[in-house]
């Protein structure tokens, strides 16, 4: 009976979808702004990176 | 776009109403696991030797590898690009990921698309790697070159004391050891900005008829005012006397000592001391009309016969300067910089004039002098050498 119910396949699409395509392109995003983050500053204030 | 951000704040804010809080959160971690380890692999991918090669540009960087104790050796332990090149540290190594797009720019753009363009950019692109290295105290070399596990009793005899110091002084290990893993640029071409100041210095000098100047960089002789034909190279650093100017050319006496034995091509400055300043061409140097020999001695020392010799050539106005002092400032300024890396820079007058050209030769290419500032840079050791400072010893 509940697999036949609309709200609960909504529900399982949108927890697929969010936790296989969302987050993990969120999760390169992130880390691809904070390498660029750091690069930037490297740039313009810290120079290249220390011992 | 409102849309988008209510759909967005619906689908992380209404609680689920049909699926478990159980299957949620193992759904989120099944797939926040899979997240890091696809992350890991393809750092891991990107770090790759098969990776770095894969465009044709830099094959030919993994081709001077391979002939290095860097590729292969008796322990096996070898280094692949991404160890000595993409920091090891998470945040260093985000931030040198998202500098590989320059890269990836360049090969697309066609900037730095061929082993032959790499190679006209291999002078910047290693001045870059050097200057990251510099900052770092070459961290990367060290995470497995590590002074403290050092036994510098197992060194060879030449490279313990050098090592030793080096170990004292934390020293980077790029400050010697350049071009070890790939070729070293050719230095050759370029040049040092200093000569620009004396080439600057040089132009403004008017020149009084009979006083003696300096040559400030290498230069061509010629037998006529038109500069029309070649005699010989006058060398840098070379004394010459003016005797006339006309228009943009300056008459030039140079007296010098030569060699009896062969065709007598170079010009020495003093007797028995192998201070090039010039060379002729064969004819020139050979044509009695046009050089002067007023004096004939043997040379203890090898039993040559030296002649004093003098002639008059023609060269282009506006290279040469009143004082030697500048030059030798920026021959012993590149001395000091470049020699003082590895070790204690000797005296110049620890060694004598005819000593020096093969002590010099063989360290001067650990060194990324320019060809002009080693010839310089030599002419200030032998002009600065035992031989002209006995009265200090």
């Amino acid at each position: 009976m509940p697999r036949k119910n609309p709200m609960c396949m909504a529900e399982w699409k949108k927890l697929l979808v969010l936790s296989f395509v969302l987050l993990p392109i969120l999760l390169v995003g992130v880390v691809a702004l904070y390498g660029f983050a750091v690069w930037g500053l490297q740039l313009l204030f810290l120079g290249p990176p220390g011992p | 776009m409102k849309k988008l951000w209510h759909a967005l704040v619906s689908l992380f804010c209404r609680p689920a109403a049909k699926i478990g809080l159980g299957i949620l959160v193992t759904v989120g971690f099944i797939a926040g696991v899979l997240s890091w380890q696809g992350f890991t692999s393809v750092m891991g991918v990107t770090n790759s030797e098969e990776f770095c090669v894969g465009c044709h540009t830099m094959q030919a960087n993994l081709h001077e590898l391979k002939d290095t104790v860097h590729w292969s050796n008796r322990s096996g332990v070898r280094a692949k690009c991404a160890d000595c090149h993409v920091p090891h540290d998470f945040t260093d190594k985000m931030a040198r990921k998202m500098k590989a797009s320059v890269e990836v720019w360049s090969h697309i753009t066609g900037e730095i698309s061929t082993p032959e363009k790499f190679e006209e950019n291999r002078l910047r692109l290693a001045q870059n790697e050097w200057a990251r290295f510099r900052a770092n105290g070459s961290k990367e070399c060290r995470s497995c070159h590590d002074y403290k596990s050092m036994d510098f009793e197992k060194m060879r005899e030449t490279s313990r004391e050098a090592m030793r110091g080096a170990a004292q002084r934390n020293q980077s290990c790029l400050d010697c050891h350049k071009g070890i893993a790939h070729h070293k640029p050719a230095t050759g071409n370029s040049r040092n900005p200093a000569f620009d100041g004396l080439m600057q210095a040089a132009s403004s000098v008017s020149a009084k008829e009979g006083a003696v100047y300096y040559n400030v960089f290498p230069r061509t002789l010629y037998l006529d005012e038109a500069l029309s034909q070649t005699a010989g190279k006058l060398e840098i650093a070379a004394a010459v006397k003016v005797l006339q100017e006309k228009g943009d050319a300056q008459q030039v006496e140079i007296s010098a000592w030569r060699k009896s034995k062969g065709f007598g091509r170079v010009w020495y400055g003093h007797f028995g001391k192998n201070i090039t300043q010039a060379t002729l061409e064969k004819n020139v140097a050979q044509d009695a009309q046009r050089i002067k020999v007023t004096e004939s001695r043997e040379d203890p020392n090898t039993g040559l016969v030296w002649q004093k010799t003098s002639g008059v050539f023609w060269i282009k106005k506006g290279e040469v300067v009143e004082k030697i002092d500048p030059l030798w400032s920026v021959a012993r300024d590149s001395y000091k910089s470049s020699c003082s890396v590895c070790h204690k820079q000797p005296d110049e007058a620890h060694f004598d004039a005819n000593t020096w050209p093969g002590l010099f030769g063989g360290m001067v290419g650990f060194t990324s002098m320019d060809k002009d500032t080693q010839a310089l840079v030599l002419k200030y050791l032998q002009s600065n050498s035992s031989d002209f400072k006995q009265a200090g010893h």
